[in-house]
């Protein structure tokens, strides 16, 4: 075992709740570490001489789901193909994230067990209208959609992109922001037709994500327990309890693959981006090697020049 | 006077038990504090047996008469948030608001009263035109972005190169608009003084009284372009009167006529509006607090309506209309000992 090459001795821990005053406090030099850097602020803080930014791709996936029970078009596999092939996940990541986020077509981030090369994000309006005729939605139909305003970053914004897209495949959508004090509890209702919500692997693992967002909804053992699709495979819930009792891994990796991409070909749930993680610091204080995706920064091993 | 304390002090408690019904009526669309309070993977039948402890299966009415009572002999509840009477924390982070709008209303008063009666003696300078501009200005700019314009030039310091390097006067031009910065941008400071009770002061120390500025500075800013007109107005308007015009046949000096007649008579709309104007400010704090992270009851306002911590809420809610009922009352008073004509209690003289 090396020895630690920390050499911090204590550490102040100050909230600072606004986003421009937490970047100001750093630019000022009134602290020396910042989280989260707010995706606004990340240009005044790399023309900064006196700071230092380090952003990395995230774990955490923005996704939809599509209310099987509420809308019956829901139910049609091509309808939700059709959907998926409407949303232009590039482009929310370019224009509205402004390239502080990974588009995703899975929910396992690259570094998970789970994490499925072959699938990309697909975007093909043609092929969506194409779609929307066969299942024989060719006119189209009005849903509701709810997603919260202060919880993710940019989600109002990101909803009201994702239901202009839907407009395109004659989907017309009512849309209600809300806080997020008041959309959980309407989540758990099931309110609306599509809902948003962001998930990160509290084990880091990629059944996490399938276990509480596409098992079939139990309410005793607790499966699918923010399933808003109401997707329910009961093949895939069967090789996911497979593969976690499976001890090799490339074995269990191929298994927890091959649910990806199942849920790609369903189109189970339509997934947006993994949101990207910043921090900054004070020139120097070296806070690189200390970061990680987990956003556990090992802080024993911190040093300052 | 009694009857006009009494009359003021049954006011108070209706106030407040407005504020309250009206609390209660809405909490539903608070919020569900049991998302708040629970984590993810607890079982809907906990939730609903937790939801059983804290009483809030009951009827609207029930919980309300059972908060009433409570009410009553002074408890108002426990935030959820912090598992604490929500008075207590009410108290621990009133004194942090309370300074921050004392230091506004210095500045106000320091500033406002030269500036308004300045304006009002001499209309035509530029200075007053100038003053009347700035002041029409600030009226217009909301007070977060005064705030976060102030963190900018004062706390991070901001670098002109506008003005070409070369030449002096450019040079002298770009020093001239850029600033240092170096003022501390949150919090209240270390090493506060003790008071009494919770009351941890900033005035009597250089760090807290270095973090009391901008803050300070951005709360008073709504209110003393404010202040400025109307002193402005009411002293124009009193100069205009027949008694100045005797006292200056009179041949009383302008001094004595401006600073002693006319500024007493001024004050008296002045201390009326400007005392519900104080009152006012005790609104714009939570703006204030939210930008310069100020530990005070308007964050923790804020954080309570995020959290659905709705005692918190209703008590805050409650609170206030307190500080509003004593601050109305407070002007009342002043103004009848100001000006002895008035009777208090509208009955006849």
């Amino acid at each position: 075992m090396s020895e630690s090459p920390g050499n911090v001795g204590k550490i102040t821990l100050t909230p600072i709740k606004e986003n421009n005053t937490r970047v100001s406090a750093l630019l000022s030099g009134g602290v020396d570490f910042i989280a989260p850097v707010p995706p606004t602020d990340l240009d005044r803080i790399k023309r900064d001489d006196d700071s230092s930014l380090v952003t990395m791709s995230g774990t955490r996936i923005i996704l939809f789901h599509m209310n099987q029970d509420r809308v019956e078009a829901f139910k049609n596999p091509k309808v939700r193909q059709a959907i998926a092939y409407a949303i232009n996940q590039e482009g929310i990541a370019a224009k509205i994230m402004k390239g502080f986020a990974t588009p995703a077509a899975q929910m396992s981030p690259r570094g998970y067990q789970g994490y499925n090369e072959s699938l990309t994000p697909r975007y093909d309006v043609a092929k969506a209208q194409q779609l929307m005729k066969e299942a024989g939605y060719e006119d189209g139909f009005t849903i509701t959609m709810m997603a919260p305003n202060n919880r993710y970053v940019n989600d109002d914004k990101i909803a009201q992109a994702v239901a202009a897209m839907l407009a395109r495949i004659n989907i017309k959508v009512d849309l209600k922001t809300l806080p997020k004090a008041q959309y959980w509890p309407e989540y758990d209702n099931r309110a609306a037709d599509m809902m948003m919500i962001g998930w990160h692997a509290d084990t880091e693992d990629s059944a996490n994500f399938f276990e509480f967002l596409t098992f079939c909804p139990n309410a005793e053992t607790g499966a699918g327990q923010y399933n808003a699709g109401k997707y329910c495979n009961p093949e895939l819930d069967a090789l996911v309890n497979q593969a976690n009792v499976e001890t090799d891994r490339d074995k269990r990796a191929a298994m927890l693959q091959e649910v990806e991409q199942r849920l790609y070909e369903d189109a189970a749930f339509i997934p947006l981006h993994w949101q990207d993680l910043a921090w900054a610091s004070r020139e120097n204080v070296k806070i690189e090697p200390v970061l990680n995706v987990m956003n556990f920064p090992y802080l024993g091993d911190l040093v300052v020049e | 006077m009694l009857a006009f304390l009494v009359q003021r002090i049954s006011q108070a408690f209706l106030v407040m038990f407005v504020i309250s019904v009206i609390a209660f009526a809405i909490q539903d669309g608070l919020g569900d504090p049991l998302q708040q309070m629970v984590g993810m993977s607890v079982s809907q039948e906990e939730r609903e047996a937790l939801r059983d402890e804290l009483g809030l299966n009951d009827p609207v009415v029930v919980q309300y008469l059972r908060f009433a009572g409570n009410a009553l002999q002074g408890d108002l509840g426990n935030s959820y948030f912090y598992s604490k009477p929500t008075l207590e924390v009410i108290a621990e982070h009133l004194p942090a608001t309370l300074e921050l709008v004392i230091g506004a209303s210095l500045i106000i008063v320091v500033f406002s009263v030269p500036i308004g009666v300045y304006a009002a003696i001499r209309p035509q300078a530029w200075l007053s035109k100038f003053f009347m501009g700035v002041s029409t200005v600030g009226i217009s700019i909301p007070v977060f972005l005064t705030a976060i314009m102030l963190i900018q030039l004062f706390s991070i310091g901001v670098t002109v190169n506008a003005f070409p390097e070369g030449t002096g006067w450019g040079q002298w031009l770009n020093e001239f608009f850029s600033t240092e910065g170096g003022l501390p941008s949150y919090g209240r400071g270390d090493n506060l003084t003790h008071l009494f009770g919770t009351w941890y002061s900033g005035f009597f120390s250089y760090s807290g009284l270095m973090h009391l500025i901008l803050p300070s500075v951005s709360l008073a800013s709504i209110m003393l372009p404010l202040f400025i007109r109307l002193i402005r107005a009411e002293m124009m308007e009193v100069l205009q009167s027949d008694y100045i015009r005797y006292a200056r046949a009179k041949g009383l000096s302008a001094g004595r006529i401006n600073f002693l007649h006319a500024l007493k008579n001024t004050m008296l709309p002045v201390i009326t509006v400007g005392g519900v104007q104080i009152g006012i400010m005790v609104a714009y704090t939570i703006l204030t607090e939210t930008v310069f992270q100020w530990p005070g009851v308007g964050l923790m306002f804020l954080e309570a309506i995020t959290r659905s911590d709705i005692p918190l809420i209703v008590a805050y809610l409650m609170v206030v209309g307190l500080i509003f009922v004593i601050t109305n009352t407070l002007v009342d008073l002043v103004y009848g000992l100001v000006n002895p004509t008035v009777k208090l209690t509208g009955k006849k003289a």
